[in-house]
């Protein structure tokens, strides 16, 4: 079964979910920590983008509740699946073979000693 | 507008527009949707910098843009990328390029009407909405007595404020202020300035913003501190050319040195009457008596509960019917704010005819473009694809017409403070700010939105057979010419209520124009003096200085009368004092205020004001003691039965004055409210106040005699502050000048909505006949004559015209009595106003029929038959 195109948000949110399990909000927190406030999702792409990613098993709603003192029980806590890792690292190549053709044309700097 | 305020009506947009996702996604995740939108608020609201309500909803416009038509529609196999809407950008740019005179006139029609919409709104928002930029926000108000008698409202006392402060539990805070008049001297000519005296604690009340310097602090409060100075950064310009060294200089107020500590980065509104120009401590030079009184509600009490407890407190000197009132700060007179909101009101009405006028334009331009669309249908665009390029089109229109729209609305905004009366001072300090931007912002989404999407939703039916089958064309516009005729109608309906609005406030500002006002203005100069109390504090110096000045004015060639008082024709002081008549037992009740002022012997000879019985002052030649003169209105009033001449009358416990004269009314503020005010006039011949109006009735032109009159003052005193000479039509225009204001808004907005619907009733005649060439072509060929043509064309265009009259009548009559309060001398409903206003919008779209009707009539029949 082909495993279709990730959207950039989708494939966002599964790299923060690869370390631990996170609420949206965390998500939402993560992605723009991790990139210095240059991605931002916003709310509805959010939660359309779990929702397919879990319709496409990329993720899952998290039986497990996290044992942090700042759990709240109103909130879903999504997981990656195995599927999910896959998907990630598969979008992640990809994304190296392009950032290796950007640099092997100039577009990007090529990094000393490789 | 504060943030708070902001908050909460973002999140409930927000939760509205959750309503555009399927029900079942919104439903699971409402919540959760809302609590990330929370974040993005508070983060960006945290991080600083500017509009960050903006920046919120650039997010959240851009998420929605991105999700909504992909849980609409079928899923999708890409998103919206950026590249797709760039696309849109460029044909939208490629579509306005090739019709530039249909942009042109699109564009400025938007700008027409959300420019004026804005201003006004700016205006409203800041005066009305939002009155004090308070670092507390919406907890910030004001604490006076107001009689609900009288309707007046007082300042309270000292002892009241003192009172409130040991007593009151519903304020965090209560910070006292005093505005007064002090002279300026020691830099370039004496004037006098508004100075408001305020405790340290009003800088933790409301936020008061330093362009230079430090802020009033506790210890320029003592007793014994050096008197400290802010000064507005207007009067830091004028006196001291914006320089920084001011910092430590000194100024005299009222001979009083003060220690310039800083400047204020705008104006500070405390109050609509404490107009402040420089900013002191209050403390031995200025005491707080009487005081107004700003505070910060506690968390949770409203301004109800406040005001009780107010009222709870008893505090003497008390009066049964003064009572404490919790306001919000700085409420405008209330016929101000109604004018303005009525104002408001009509401008809406234009921003709609502006924007049926683009819907207009909008559907006309979309018939024309039948095969374009069809085409690109056949080549596969979706209709969701279609309908996305005609939105855009239209929100580049929009954003476009937003842009212009801004530079109208500072044009508007500085009209509207150039026109308004000095009782609207506090205009001065509005100014298009971020909150009227969003505005603009959201009415051209909306103008851009609702012009667009009706003509893409219906373009959106075109199939791709379209393009094959010619007749879908007439057919197409045949329904389309219905629906536009339809809007022609709601077009000339507006237009007819924002005319005969306009017609109205005319003939009352003519009908107010022309009522005697009881005095004769012409030949009449006047001008105020104000003498520093440091220069003036013994009585003699006083009483001398108005000697000389009245022999001095006397002996000008050009002068006839002379004559000083406390209050000028149109301006009076109040009393609020009960008045009792000698002989007389029963209370006098149910007066109101009284009109009072103190005059000269020569007052009524030198303004003009007929005595109608008795004797004037100036006959009385000391013969009678505390004489008195009252006004047609108190005798009819107060000596209903018998004659006011020769009877004594008395206020509160004061000493009695014998009644001499019975002079005509004086309309106080030239409005129909103050016609049967009863009006004194104590008689003085020998003056001490320190604040006074002089009259000089005279010769010839004003300007010679004015000069004069300052020279005159000038030589006896230079450090007295003249409040320049003016001729008495000054009195008369400053009466009228809320009338002037709403009148001359009201006709610049009546001209635009004429010029809007002709132009829209231009669009649609133009357009039918273009689509019926070829019927007309074949009519004249066998044998129509031009007269036909012109007939069939004029009534095919006016009969919507004539539909949207009679709506246009019905709904002005209906609406007009929400004008009531501003017409004066003839009925809201005027049949005479609106004949008038229905007879020059049919005139108007008689003109805009009759350029394509006579185009109409020089069809080639033998060309219009190749058209087809």
């Amino acid at each position: 079964m082909a495993e279709g195109h990730l959207t950039p948000a989708m494939f966002y949110i599964l790299l923060s979910l690869v370390d631990r399990d996170r609420h949206g909000l965390g998500i939402v927190h993560d992605v723009e920590e991790r990139t210095g406030g240059r991605i931002k999702i916003g709310p509805a792409l959010l939660y359309t983008s779990l929702r397919r990613l879990e319709e496409r098993a990329l993720a899952e709603i998290s039986p497990t509740r996290p044992a942090q003192r700042e759990d709240d029980p109103r909130r879903k806590y999504y997981r990656i699946t195995r599927r999910g890792r896959r998907a990630a690292r598969e979008e992640a190549e990809l994304l190296d073979t392009v950032l290796a053709i950007a640099r092997d044309r100039n577009v990007l700097p090529k990094e000393s000693g490789r | 507008m504060s943030r708070r305020w902001r908050f909460a009506v973002s999140e409930r947009l927000y939760r509205a527009l959750l309503r555009l996702y399927p029900s079942d996604f919104a439903t699971e995740h409402r919540e959760e949707l809302v609590e990330v939108f929370r974040d993005r608020w508070k983060t960006e609201h945290d991080r600083g910098g500017q509009f960050p309500t903006g920046r919120v909803w650039s997010v959240l416009a851009r998420d929605l843009i991105q999700t909504v038509p992909a849980m609409r529609g079928r899923p999708m196999r890409r998103p919206i990328s950026m590249h797709s809407v760039l696309t849109d950008l460029v044909l939208a740019g490629r579509a306005m390029r090739r019709r530039p005179v249909f942009s042109f006139i699109a564009i400025v029609t938007l700008a027409l009407g959300i420019g004026p919409t804005v201003a006004l709104f700016s205006t409203l928002e800041q005066l009305v909405l939002d009155p004090v930029a308070a670092a507390g926000g919406d907890r910030v108000v004001q604490v006076s007595f107001h009689s609900e008698q009288l309707g007046f409202s007082f300042q309270p006392r000292a002892a009241h404020y003192e009172a409130w402060e040991d007593g009151a539990t519903s304020f965090e805070l209560l910070s006292p202020f005093a505005g007064t008049a002090r002279a300026l001297t020691g830099t370039g000519d004496a004037k006098i300035l508004g100075v408001t005296a305020v405790e340290p604690s009003m800088f933790q009340l409301i936020g008061i913003e330093l362009l230079i310097g430090r802020p009033i602090l506790e210890q320029d409060a003592e007793a014994g501190a050096t008197p400290v100075a802010l000064l507005t950064r207007s009067l830091w310009r004028e006196r001291f050319g914006g320089d920084e060294g001011v910092l430590g200089q000194t100024i005299m107020l009222d001979g009083v040195a003060h220690t310039v500590i800083g400047v204020l980065r705008e104006t500070v509104a405390l109050s609509s009457w404490a107009n402040t120009e420089i900013l002191t401590a209050a403390g031995d030079v200025a005491p707080l008596d009487p005081v107004g009184v700003l505070g910060r509600l506690r968390d949770g009490v409203s301004m109800e509960v406040a005001q009780e407890e107010l009222r709870g407190i008893v505090v003497e000197p008390a009066r049964a019917d003064w009572l404490p009132t919790v306001r919000p700060p700085w409420v405008l007179a209330g016929n101000h704010v109604r004018s303005l909101w009525i104002v408001f009101a009509a401008v809406c009405l234009v921003l709609l005819i502006a924007a049926a006028n683009v819907a207009n334009m909008l559907i006309a331009r979309g018939i024309d473009r039948v095969g374009e669309l069809a085409l690109r249908t056949a080549l596969g665009a979706s209709r969701w694809r279609l309908t996305r390029m005609l939105l855009v089109e239209n929100l580049v229109l929009a954003a476009a017409g937003g842009m212009l729209a801004l530079l109208v609305a500072r044009w508007v905004q500085a009209g509207i403070v150039g026109l308004a009366p000095d009782s609207l001072r506090a205009l001065n300090q509005v100014s298009l700010n971020g909150v009227s931007v969003l505005f603009g912002t959201a009415m051209t989404l909306a103008a851009g939105i609702v012009a667009g999407l009706l003509p893409a939703w219906r373009i959106g039916r075109v199939g791709p057979h379209a393009h094959i089958r010619s007749e879908v064309r007439t057919g197409q516009s045949q329904s389309q010419g219905r629906l536009r005729q339809v809007l022609v109608v709601g077009e000339v309906a507006l237009a007819l209520v924002v005319f005969a609005g306009a017609g109205l406030m005319v003939r009352s500002f003519l009908a107010l124009r022309s009522t005697d006002p009881g005095f004769d203005p012409r030949g009449l100069a006047v001008m105020g003096i104000h003498l520093p109390e440091y220069r003036y504090q013994e009585e003699e110096r006083r009483e001398a200085f108005y000697r000389e000045l009245m022999a001095e004015l006397q002996a000008l060639p050009e002068v006839e009368h002379v004559s000083i008082a406390t209050g000028l024709p149109t301006r009076f002081g109040i009393m609020i004092a009960t008045p009792e008549i000698e002989g007389r037992a029963e209370p006098i009740e149910g007066l109101g205020a009284l009109g009072g002022s103190t005059v000269g012997p020569d007052y009524f000879e030198t303004v003009g004001t007929q005595v109608v019985r008795g004797r004037s002052f100036a006959d009385l030649a000391g013969s009678v003691s505390s004489p008195i003169a009252v006004n047609v209105s108190a005798a009819r009033q107060l000596w209903p039965s018998g004659d006011a001449v020769g009877s004594r009358i008395r206020f509160g416990s004061g000493s009695w004055y014998s009644v001499v004269a019975v002079v005509e009314d004086i309309r106080p503020h030239g409005i129909r409210e103050g016609t049967d005010r009863p009006q004194f006039y104590l008689y003085e011949d020998t003056w001490h106040d320190r604040i006074v109006a002089v009259a000089v009735r005279h010769r010839g032109a004003f300007a010679p005699v004015g000069d004069a009159m300052l020279r005159v003052a000038a030589e006896i005193d230079a450090d007295v502050p003249i409040q320049a000479p003016a001729p008495a039509q000054s009195l008369l225009i400053e009466a009228v000048a809320t009338e002037r204001f709403t009148t001359a808004l009201f006709s610049v907005l009546a001209g635009l909505s004429l010029v809007l619907s002709a132009v829209g009733i231009y669009g649609v005649v133009t357009f039918a006949v273009n689509s019926r060439i070829s019927e007309l072509g074949v009519r004249i060929a066998i044998g129509a004559t031009a007269t036909d043509i012109m007939r069939d064309v004029l009534g095919n265009g006016l009969r919507p015209v004539g539909i949207g009259v009679v709506m246009g009548l019905g709904l002005a009559v209906t609406l007009s009595r929400y004008v009531e309060h501003l017409v004066y001398g003839i009925a809201p409903s005027d049949p005479f106003t609106m004949l008038v206003a229905a007879c020059v919008l049919i005139g108007v779209a008689i003109l805009a029929c009759v350029v394509p009707a006579r185009r109409a009539t020089r069809i080639d029949p033998v060309a219009a038959m190749r058209v087809e």
